[in-house]
């Protein structure tokens, strides 16, 4: 079948196409995704030329059951990438600790995107960098989209070397920086795995994996030394001496902006793999040096460890980091270059602040044609919306949120409309309704459906069937129907069904824009009686079609 | 060269980006940009940020008040990114304001009042009109924009790397149309 990357062109890509490729180029041959921006773009070019490349490739329920089956499938010994943004990684996260202390087969790589300052994540600013401290394995931070693809690579070769996962951790600004990328030779390996069976390997029961533990935290040396010699980690010399700065990611970009800014040369040490740390290397660049400037996204994490390693060798040392620029929002050049002014007592001047009165801004609303429209409609037609309690959930339809229908109270993550419906009518005589989507509630919805039947709470559940994961670029999931996955996926599974087997009489399937007055009857019969309710309001979004129809086109 | 390019989700500003970036490699210049995705493409505000340059550059963003040229298929999202403007910033903005629930009208001199202050020239477009009138649709207005950029020679990018980016980028039945839209850049 056609390829579609030629060896020694260069292409424009984002960092996320980077990932693909190195991963292309490491030969791998599983991929597991559930989408979630900034990482949705590696699935969704997966899902394209996985036939091109005989890859197996799937969109799984959710970021835990991706990871546990691409761990399943290096265990058989392909090689396996698994990918999903930040929050994805808190799903995975209880399959994610065990899986640190065995030795998949074939190399594996996970990809974590975290999402500074917010962009496309409704719920928190988090940085996946904090896992490190229960997960031990060598985490790779890279900063362009050349390195995405260069560390895509070298933790497939890093990963099969030491029999350990590899995280690849990125942030919104490398997922989605665009730069030219050299592709390299990529060949394909196309062999069946074989589980081969060896408990310890495998298998982390107690009281064996307090020696896995040992055995993981011990490779941390050799890690380092590996690193140091295929060149990460890098120091930059630099004219001025006793200053030295710190980067990681994408801040080391920043960084260098602003030294051509101000026409300065310092010594840099970019931090590539946040762990293992190069901790003799820092001890060395702090040597003689009278300040360090730390960069990075997020939390001070480089920070503290720099600290904690100034002690020996020189406490006189003065570390500038997120004292300077603050633990809120993202890195840019006019952050860096306050460090700089700071260290080096620059005589900056900031741009002033202006006093424009800028128009409103324009906040996000559904496209026009979005099924949405008709449910949110209807609702505000029966709805005095002071009355009733909204519990929001995690896709398109939290758009609600924003005029002209503000319907949207809480939101914690994807699932946790549910939860807290259940909550708070067990607590209040309000009226609650809660939202959910098709993709959602195929991810996080059941256990929940179920607690709500078992402990019985009388919510009106609004299931916004688009079918189709809207929000993240138009993924198909479970009950995506079968005209829509030209690329995948066998089966088409009913929610309805499901709803059913679990003892949900008030249940109710409508098309929202052609049978609104259903809808609305319906909410007024909720409004009545003191009854759990489910509507299923089921109509495709109106780009239901576009990433099976997107060409690719390179 | 750092260019912002600004609209509403939905208008292509995305593609337009990809249009830049294999221009740019054809010409063995360097760039750097930026985009978002996810809610903010819902209707809500697009801004892509793009630099060119002839050696490597750094960050993919650029500062407040760094921007030399802005591309807006918008008026009032042009007059919310003067953030990036500053006396040496061109302006090319499509004369089009599509309304939104906080806001019902938005015309040229609302505009200009945020915008004259900083910035070096402004050129407000009929591009949406031209291309609805000889090509039925305004959805390449972009594409007119970006052919107006490149005929007045405010981007450092030739006619002929630019068509040939519009091929790569779009399927042959819409490369006829964006090609005739870049030329109609010519006339605006
Ligand atoms: C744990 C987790 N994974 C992924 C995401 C990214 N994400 C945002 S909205 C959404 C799903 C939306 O799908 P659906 O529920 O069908 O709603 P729609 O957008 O189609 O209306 C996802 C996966 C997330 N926020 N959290
Ligand atoms: S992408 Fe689909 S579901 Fe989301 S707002 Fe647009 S039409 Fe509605």
């Amino acid at each position: 079948m056609k390829k579609i990357f030629k060896k020694g062109e260069i292409l424009p890509l984002i960092g996320n196409e980077g990932i693909v490729v190195g991963a292309l180029e490491a030969s791998v041959q599983s991929v597991f995704t559930y989408p979630g921006t900034p990482a949705s773009e590696i699935g969704n070019l997966f899902y394209k030329i996985k036939e091109n490349y005989g890859i197996y490739m799937e969109y799984s329920t959710n970021e835990i059951v991706a990871l546990e089956s691409g761990a399943g499938t290096a265990f058989a010994g392909l090689k396996t990438l698994v990918a999903m943004k930040h929050f994805g990684a808190n799903v995975a996260l209880d399959a994610l600790i065990p899986l640190a202390h065995t030795k998949p087969r074939g190399g594996m790589v996970i990809v974590i995107a975290d999402d500074p300052s917010c962009h496309s994540s409704a719920q928190s600013e988090q940085d996946s960098r904090i896992l490190w401290q229960n997960l031990y394995l060598p985490i790779l931070e890279p900063s362009t989209p050349g390195e995405a693809k260069e560390f895509t690579k070298i933790a497939f070769t890093l990963s099969e070397t030491f029999q350990k996962p590899v995280i690849i951790r990125t942030t919104t600004r490398v997922s989605h920086q665009g730069g030219p990328v050299k592709i390299g030779q990529i060949k394909i390996q196309k062999k069946k795995g074989v589980f081969k069976k060896e408990k310890e390997r495998f298998d982390t029961m107690p009281p064996f994996v307090l020696k896995q533990k040992a055995d993981l935290i011990s490779l941390k040396e050799k890690i380092e030394k590996y690193l140091e010699k295929i060149g990460l980690n890098k120091i930059s010399p630099g004219k001025i001496k006793e200053i030295g700065a710190i980067t990681s990611g994408v801040s080391h970009l920043y960084l260098l902006e602003s030294l051509k800014k101000f026409n300065i040369s310092l010594p840099i040490l970019k931090i590539d793999s946040f762990y293992p740390l190069p901790s003799k290397k820092i001890i060395n660049f702090l040597r003689k040096k009278k300040k360090i400037i730390v960069a990075e996204e997020i939390i001070d994490l480089i920070e503290r460890e720099v600290k904690i390693l100034s002690k020996e060798v020189n406490p006189q040392v003065k570390i500038l980091g997120k004292d300077i620029v603050g633990l809120v929002g993202e890195m840019n050049t006019e952050k860096t270059s306050l460090l700089l002014t700071e260290a080096l007592k620059l005589k900056y001047q900031r741009t002033p602040k202006r006093k424009i009165k800028l128009p409103v801004k324009r906040t996000p609303r559904f496209c026009p044609g979005c099924p949405y429209w008709s449910i949110f409609n209807a609702l505000a037609k029966e709805i005095k919306k002071e009355k009733v309690v909204f519990t929001g959930d995690i896709g398109c339809y939290m758009i609600g949120y924003f005029p002209p229908f503000e319907m949207q109270d809480t939101s914690l993550c994807m699932g946790s409309s549910l939860g807290l419906a259940h909550g708070i009518d067990k607590s209040t005589k309000q009226k609650v309704i809660a939202f959910i989507g098709d993709s959602t509630f195929f991810h996080a919805s059941l256990p929940n459906i179920i607690n709500i039947v078992n402990n019985q709470s009388n919510p009106l559940i609004i299931i916004f069937d688009n079918q189709i994961t809207a929000m993240t670029g138009r993924q198909p999931h479970p009950g995506t129907p079968l005209k829509y996955k030209t690329h995948d996926g066998k089966k088409e599974i009913k929610i309805e069904k499901i709803l059913t087997a679990l003892g949900i009489e008030n249940l109710t399937i409508l098309d929202p824009i052609k049978e609104n007055q259903l809808l609305r009857e319906k909410i007024r019969e909720f409004l009545k009686e003191d009854k759990l309710k489910v509507v299923i309001c089921r109509h495709p979004c109106r780009y239901v079609n576009a990433l099976e129809k997107a060409k690719l086109r390179y | 060269m750092n260019i912002l390019l600004t609209g509403i989700g939905g208008q292509g500003i995305i593609t337009l980006k990809k249009v830049l970036s294999y221009a740019v490699l054809k010409e063995g210049k360097f760039f750097r940009s930026s985009e978002l995705h996810g809610l903010s493409q819902k209707g809500g505000e697009v801004l892509v940020h793009f630099r060119i340059a002839d050696q490597e550059i750094f960050s993919p963003l650029i500062e407040k008040g760094g921007a030399d040229l802005i591309i807006s298929l918008d008026l009032h999202q042009a007059s919310r990114v003067v953030d990036f403007a500053s006396k040496k910033t061109i302006f090319i903005v499509d004369n089009s304001f599509s309304p939104f629930f906080q806001l019902k009208k938005f015309s040229q001199s609302d505009f200009l009042k945020i915008a004259s202050p900083f910035s070096k020239k402004i050129f407000i477009l009929e591009a949406s009109k031209i291309c609805q009138e000889k090509l039925d649709s305004d959805v390449y207005k972009g594409t007119a924009l970006l052919g107006f950029a490149c005929f007045q020679k405010i981007i450092p990018l030739k006619e002929k790397s630019m068509t040939w980016a519009l091929k790569k980028v779009f399927p042959a039945d819409l490369f006829q149309k964006n090609k005739k839209a870049f030329l109609l850049g010519k006339t605006l």
